[in-house]
């Protein structure tokens, strides 16, 4: 097998490497100079640019001052959900949450485990938040794969300091932060799952989370 | 029957069913409108398609260097990278895998490569059971059908069509809210993603600089179905390398934009290696199978190579009046559309697939809405001169050409068939033929009035005009 | 969508309407029996006509075709001395609006060379005649070589790029000497300009047929860019919906200029229908191989022809417009389509001469 896999592999890159000896023929004539214009347009304000593609893609935002007020808001979201699994990743952060005691018995720490089935929801930090298209990066590293999809209700417990203005400089800093590199998982989340391959009508709620909620601090303490 | 028997067969049939034509016009439309916002978005949208279009061509032009990096850095995360030069290779060596591996479920998401080598029948065979996870390919899998779309596998049914299967498949209530719909596919599939073995993807790129795979759903079943069964497996085309990771910033948007007029889809997942050391779940396995299966001999034909520029996005189908009039099936091939006919050629044959380039009027709509611009409409032109070189071809129609040729490289034998064209065309109709079978337009008036026939040309006129000084 | 076979299709026939060519021709009647005779007796009477119109003109039966009336001769600027047009000053149509007078008014007699298509020359021929017309009206000397046929798109467009190749060589040397070419028809149009370079590349007459794609214009980007005129002191009563022939649209980018022209007519009414830029379903060969498909396509343009209320469909295609008038009649519609030649060629005056004066039947 090793045999076949390898002389494959070179069959192929040489026919490859004769193919691209005949360069392809130039293309037709560019609309626009050297100079590149601008694609999208600058953002000003990435909060706010946060705050309207997350209206726009179904994602629920919830602004909190600090940390503290986050943890509350975390406790009232839970609570309003049907008693279940709740699958938290196991991070510093999400350790030292100040919940209510009947959320600390369904908790379910991503160190022990995958999550269950029949999760009622999942709770993660993330890597960095994009205002440009509202979107969530996570990783691996936030409660494993599938932690963001397996539950009907994610929830994401981020600060104001992870919020980057495009979704160039996102990947730019997952670049230079290593953070493809450590992990083998990453996900550009931009609202609740949804399908509209039935007529083309948009469901909300398919395979993944019905509900994205992200609960935005807008300080560190 | 030959596959353009086939094609002529069920076009007839598709362009004669006006509530076929309906339905596809009302999807059309809601993706026309959606579209027309989401390029709104780019400040520039024409300056999008041509970055674009240089990612995509600096990939193909040195794709040998960008290949063996991404295979370089799958292997240092602990994946494995198989090339396959055909679809059998591909296909023998995922069930090598799966009869290795005692996989006995398989959950599969989108992945038109899958379907080019016909992966699904093969699993069957072994008595491995295969789930498709996206909602459309699920409905199109439990009727037993082709996708009749690589963007909505589902775009020709209705409702009530999707209603009347899950109730006989699932014993469902019959309601056709899409709400109830969606959730009863939701339910059926959870259970196969949580017991599957096995995570079969696609690919809608391969990033050299990382070693990741991105594939991007709005259902997020790719993510269910490549973190929770112990193997996961992607089946891709060589052609969906890029460069670098940074290229998705534009390459996201402009995909979403094209394919469905969102300004970006749901989950765009950048996935590479199996699970890490310190990852507390995903898979144990990852193998990436990168397949030939004809590319590389598209790759040669230096006119013709930035067709592997495509990203499947499913806009020039939309756009194409041919296509939405006989929709998808009648195709009969796994890419449909423009693109389909531009490269099913390439992939299965000249001389069986050489008709879907000649049924187009090359209108070019299909080349204005490609967001890599590819130059679609020239190339099944291309295709068409490749035919008539290359392929087979009817003797009647190379003798046809051949008369036609003399006719019109002299003015008075141009005049003088004209002549008598006109004269017999107008003695014809004189005598009531039109439309039977001895009309000698009769392939025109089957369909439509025959114009009416003048009985003097214009250089006739015009010479007369002039000369009668 | 399929009617019966027998249903009598309507030709207008009255002196004033327009068929799609805008032809005043009285179609051949459709039945056996006494309407068949009386027009084969027509036919008849017509041919005896024509060749002793000929044998009038002996030397056209002794001389080579090209002798007669060849490249480079001077016959046609007999027309001037012939018909009543002014030389100098012309008559200033476009003055309404100040701002599209045209500075070429004041030139002496530019020429222009015309391009008329095989099928034009053929099925159709009253649209070269309404151009000329036009082009005569805004000062233009109009030529036409008649050496001239085809432009080798049927051959081209089906792959058979070695019989449209020597044709595409015989076309170059036929308007080699042209100043600026003009068609009425887009398709036409495009295989000499974005074509031609492409199928003769590997011959001496590449650069010569890119340079010459430079001089060819389609009837209406003619008129906008070149001649810069856009009101053509035509009148047309009616209402009219303008559809986007694809070459036109797609590969000449024209958008806005028949459109321009077509506003500026007098009594016009000009509507947009949905889908404008849609195909017909014409497509040259595709039409018979495909009819099917053709037929599909042509069906719904029609629909949405009928849909924006108009009378007419105008285009600057007069292929798209011999389809979606076949599919009109079929379908028992009341709108009819006239090339956008016949449009502004229309100026509904008593005493205009009319180019075919003498040629109806």
């Amino acid at each position: 097998m090793a045999q076949t896999e390898s002389s494959g592999r070179e069959r192929i890159l040489a026919r490859i490497r004769t193919a691209l000896k005949t360069p392809a023929p130039a293309g037709a004539a560019r609309h626009f100079s050297s100079e590149p214009l601008p694609i999208f347009a600058p953002i000003s304000d990435a909060l706010e640019r946060f705050k309207l593609e997350c209206a726009n893609n179904n994602t629920e935002l919830i602004v909190t001052p600090d940390s503290g007020a986050s943890a509350a808001v975390l406790d009232e979201v839970l609570a309003s959900l049907p008693t279940g699994e709740i699958f938290v990743q196991d991070a510093h952060r999400l350790r030292r949450l100040a919940l209510s005691s009947q959320r600390r018995e369904n908790i379910r720490w991503s160190n022990e485990g995958a999550a269950n089935e029949n999760a009622q929801a999942a709770v993660t930090l993330a890597e960095i938040l994009v205002a440009q298209t509202g979107s969530v990066i996570v990783s691996a590293a936030c409660g494993g794969r599938g932690a963001s999809i397996v539950a009907p209700v994610h929830i994401v417990m981020a600060t104001a300091s992870q919020l980057v203005t495009t979704l160039e400089a996102a990947l730019a800093q997952l670049r230079e932060h290593g953070t493809a590199t450590r992990n083998s998982y990453l996900c550009l989340i931009t609202g609740s799952s949804r399908t509209a391959d039935i007529e083309k009508i948009l469901v909300m709620g398919a395979h993944g989370p019905r509900r994205f909620v992200v609960i935005l601090a807008l300080s560190e303490n | 029957m030959t596959a353009a028997q086939d094609f002529l067969r069920n076009a007839a049939t598709k362009s004669a069913d006006l509530v076929h034509r309906q339905i596809i016009r009302r999807g059309i439309d809601h993706y026309d409108a959606a579209v027309r916002g989401g390029r709104l978005r780019f400040l520039n949208w024409q300056a999008a398609r041509e970055k674009c279009q240089d990612i995509k061509r600096e990939a193909m032009n040195h794709l040998d260097r960008y290949l063996e990096e991404f295979e370089r850095r799958v292997k240092e995360r602990g994946g494995r990278v198989f090339w396959a030069e055909t679809g059998e290779e591909a296909r023998r060596y995922i069930l090598e895998l799966a009869e290795a591996r005692g996989v006995r479920t398989i959950v599969k998401s989108k992945s038109m490569v899958a379907e080019e080598i016909h992966l699904t029948s093969a699993l069957k065979k072994q008595g491995i059971q295969v789930f498709e996870t996206d909602l459309g390919e699920f409905i199109v899998q439990l009727r037993d059908e082709a996708p009749y779309h690589i963007v909505t596998p589902a775009m020709h049914l209705t409702r009530q069509d999707i209603a009347a299967l899950f109730k006989d498949k699932f014993g469902s209530m019959g309601t056709d809210d899409p709400k109830v719909l969606v959730a009863t596919a939701r339910e059926a599939l959870r259970h196969a993603f949580f017991t599957a073995e096995m995570g079969i993807t696609g690919a809608n790129f391969l990033v050299a600089d990382s070693g990741m795979v991105s594939v991007t759903t709005n259902e997020g079943n790719a993510d269910l179905g490549l973190s929770l069964p112990k193997i996961h497996v992607v089946i891709t085309g060589i052609e969906k390398i890029i460069p670098s990771v940074e290229d998705l910033a534009i390459l996201w948007p402009v995909l979403a934009t094209a394919g469905t007029g969102q300004p970006i889809t749901c989950y765009n997942t950048l996935v590479g290696g199996p699970r890490a050391a310190n990852e507390s779940q995903g898979p144990e396995e990852f193998h990436v199978i990168l397949l030939d299966n004809g590319r590389t001999d598209l790759l040669a034909d230096p006119q013709q190579r930035e067709v592997l520029h495509c990203i499947r996005c499913g806009a020039c189908l939309n756009a194409c009046p041919i296509y939405r009039n006989i929709g998808g099936h009648a195709y009969a091939t796994t890419y449909q559309g423009p693109i389909g006919s531009v490269l099913t050629p390439h992939l299965h044959g000249l001389n069986e697939f050489q008709h879907l380039s000649q049924a187009s009027t090359l209108c070019g709509a299909c080349t204005d809405v490609c967001p890599v611009k590819i130059d679609l409409h020239h190339h099944l032109l291309h295709n068409r001169r490749n035919a008539v070189e290359r392929a087979n071809r009817l003797w009647p129609e190379r003798i046809a050409f051949k008369a036609w040729r003399w006719t019109v490289t002299s003015a008075w034998r141009f005049r003088f068939v004209g002549w008598i064209a006109r004269r017999v065309l107008r003695w014809s109709y004189a005598l009531g033929l039109e439309s039977t079978p001895l009309d000698p337009l009769r392939a025109w008036t089957m369909d439509r009035a025959a114009p009416p026939i003048p009985a003097t040309s214009f250089r006739a006129q015009w010479r007369k005009q002039s000369g009668a000084n | 969508m399929k009617t019966s076979a027998k249903t009598p299709v309507k030709i207008p026939t009255k002196s004033n309407d327009y068929s799609f060519s805008g032809q005043s021709v009285e179609a051949p009647a459709l039945m056996w029996g006494k309407g068949a005779f009386a027009a084969l007796r027509k036919e008849f009477q017509f041919l005896l006509g024509a060749l002793l119109w000929r044998l009038k003109d002996s030397r056209s039966l002794i001389l080579p075709y090209s002798k007669r009336t060849g490249e480079g001769s001077h016959r046609p600027r007999k027309v001037l001395q012939r018909f009543p047009q002014p030389l100098q000053p012309c008559r200033d149509h476009s003055n309404k609006n100040a701002a599209s007078s045209s500075p070429s008014y004041t030139r002496l007699m530019p020429t222009v060379t015309m391009f008329i298509p095989c099928f034009v020359d053929q099925l159709c021929p009253q649209v070269g005649l309404d151009m000329a017309r036009v082009l005569r009206r805004i000062g233009y000397h109009v030529d036409f070589p008649e050496q001239q046929t085809c432009c080798g798109q049927p051959a081209f467009n089906t792959g058979y790029w070695k019989d449209a190749r020597p044709l595409a060589e015989r076309f170059v040397r036929v308007f080699r000497e042209a100043q600026s070419v003009v068609c009425p028809s887009g398709s036409c149009t495009t295989v000499v300009r974005n074509f031609y370079p492409e199928l003769l590349a590997a011959t001496p007459y590449h650069d010569e047929s890119r340079r010459l794609g430079q001089r060819v214009y389609e009837f209406s980007e003619f008129l906008v860019k070149v001649a810069r005129v856009t009101d053509l002191g035509a009148n047309f009563p009616h209402r009219v919906t303008y559809h986007d022939a694809c070459h036109a649209l797609r590969e000449l980018r024209l958008k806005q200029e028949p459109r321009a022209l077509l506003r500026h007519v007098r009594g016009i009414e000009l509507v947009e229908m949905p889908y404008s830029e849609e195909c017909c379903g014409f497509g040259g060969t595709f039409a018979t191989k495909f009819h099917m498909i053709s037929a599909a396509m042509g069906d719904t343009k029609a629909g949405n022809a009928e849909k924006s209320g108009a009378e007419f469909v105008s285009s600057t295609d007069p292929s798209c417009l011999m389809q979606i008038e076949g599919i009109l009649r079929r379908r028992n519609s009341n709108v009819r389509t006239i090339h956008i030649a016949g449009i502004l060629a229309h100026t509904g005056e008593a005493a205009e001469f009319t180019l075919n004066a003498g040629l109806k039947r």
